[in-house]
Parts: structure tokens; C-alpha cells; sequence
């Protein structure tokens, strides 16, 4: 049934029954944490904030949750938006969409300055999820890289890496 | 290139020649090449370089969905949920607004 003329419908029965499940991650979500940029700049350096938190939720939501169609878009701008497109995400109510993030969410801003608080994990109720560990591991390779190499002077770091892989430029 | 660079003329050719319009059917009505609901019940909303806001459009189809967009040229459109029955600005008459 396709009404095309509003005296077909009920008042009241035209509503919204389904929508995909939208995350959307923003730079300036990670102002607290970062130090190269602020606000609406961005660099590549921590592009990469970006590009740890794709690798973790999507492997999380699809291992924690068993959603398989997710779509990730770059919103344009400076972030990047995920877009759940199975049936049973779709129907999901306001609330447990709001259960499920804050599941997943591990740092909390804290309302001062550059603070931020980290759920531990193995303390109790207040714990992060027993996957968490897991998520770091497959976050580490994409994250060590662009973020921490970058930090150390490579005169420090270079050498260091020669010794371990035994070959050099 | 700035923001400021892209120009109504840009966006009207972006829209005519590169904008994934079937990727997007495809992607909204899961796989499917028959409009299902999941696409025709769809709601779209359109940003208008005027500052406009359109809410409330559906189509049948990806063609449809392409030719409206080319007519509003919009600096941005966003996908809204699926509805019981195919939205038009219409349906929201000021006699259902109170109920």
C-alpha cells in the first residue's frame, strides 16, 4: 500500500518503524587527548586517532554485537561515520542504541581541561569489557606507527629498529 | 581547494556525473533491484544554498531520487528513517498535527 494522498493515511500512522545505526566520529572528539591539532584542524599524525577507533569499533561491533553490514563513510568534513545496515540494528530503540555506546565506550571526557578518565577493566562493576584487551591488540600496529613513532626523536628510534629487524635503509 | 571554491555549479555537475546514485539504491534497499520499502518509504531532507530545509521527500527509485537532486542542487542532503508509508510534505497536514 502506497498512499499518495494523506486522506488514506490515519493520523498518527505514518511514523518512522527503522533506521540504520549511526556512529559518528568527529576530531574534535579526541581534543582532550590529542596535541598536535585542535578544533577543526587535522594532520595525519591524528588522523590516526581516527583510524584506531574504525579498526576497534568495527571489529568489536561485529564480534560483541554479530552485526555484519557496516558501512564506514568519511563524513567530509574531519570525521567518519558508521552506518549499521542489518535488519536487527535497524529496529534497535532509541535506548538500546544508547545501551550499545555506552558499552563500547572506554574513555570518558572528563569536564576539565585535557583529563580523561579510562574505564579499567577487571575492577568490578565499573569494568571495561573483557574484550578490550583483544581490540588493543588489533589496534596496536595501526597506532604505534603514525602516533607514538612520530613522538620519539628518531635518533632514539631508528637504531632500535635496525638491531630488531636486521636490515636498514 | 577551500570550502569557498566549491562552487553551485561544482556541486550540480558532482550531482550529474559522479554521485553514486545506484551504489546508494543498492546499499539502502539491501541488495535488492526491485524499490522495496526499505528505499521507497525512505526519507530524504535537502539543505538548499537559499538555507532552506526540505524534509519529508521519498522516491521510488534511484532515477527519481537523481532528477530531484538535480533540481535542488542542495549543499547537502541527509538520509532520514524508513516510515509505515511513503513521506511527502503533504502528509503532515496541520489536522494530524495535534494528534
Amino acid at each position: 500500500m502506497q498512499p499518495k494522498d494523506k486522506k488514506t493515511i490515519r493520523p498518527g500512522a505514518l511514523k518512522p518503524v527503522s533506521r540504520e545505526f549511526v556512529v559518528d566520529i568527529d576530531m574534535t572528539d579526541y581534543d582532550p587527548i590529542r596535541t598536535c591539532c585542535s578544533d577543526a584542524s587535522i594532520c595525519r599524525r591524528c588522523w590516526a586517532f581516527i583510524s584506531a577507533a574504525v579498526r576497534v569499533l568495527d571489529s568489536s561491533i561485529r564480534d560483541q554485537f554479530g552485526y555484519e553490514h557496516l558501512l564506514w563513510v568519511y563524513s567530509g568534513r574531519r570525521g567518519i561515520h558508521l552506518w549499521i545496515s542489518d535488519k536487527e540494528a535497524m529496529e534497535l530503540t532509541d535506548g538500546q542504541r544508547k545501551a550499545m555506546v555506552d558499552w563500547l565506550t572506554v574513555v570518558r571526557k572528563s569536564e576539565q581541561g585535557k583529563q580523561v578518565n579510562v574505564r579499567m577493566y577487571s575492577t568490578g562493576v565499573k569494568g571495561a569489557p573483557g574484550e578490550l584487551p583483544p581490540s588493543l591488540a588489533c589496534v596496536h600496529p595501526h597506532f604505534l606507527v603514525p602516533c607514538i613513532s612520530d613522538l620519539v626523536p628518531q635518533t632514539i628510534y631508528r637504531p632500535v629498529s635496525r638491531d630488531f629487524h636486521g636490515t636498514g635503509p | 581547494m577551500g570550502a569557498a571554491e566549491v562552487t553551485q555549479e561544482v556541486m550540480l555537475a558532482y550531482y550529474r556525473r559522479l554521485y553514486p546514485f545506484d551504489s546508494l539504491f543498492t546499499w539502502l534497499n539491501h541488495r535488492d533491484s526491485v524499490s522495496t520499502k526499505l528505499f521507497h518509504h525512505r526519507e530524504f531532507a535537502f539543505s538548499l544554498a537559499n538555507d532552506a530545509y526540505l524534509r519529508y521527500n521519498s522516491f521510488q527509485n534511484a532515477d527519481e531520487l537523481k532528477k530531484q537532486v538535480e533540481h535542488y542542487n542542495p549543499t547537502r542532503f541527509e538520509i532520514g528513517p524508513v516510515y509505515t508509508y511513503r513521506v511527502r510534505l503533504s502528509s503532515f497536514s496541520l489536522s494530524n498535527a495535534g494528534s
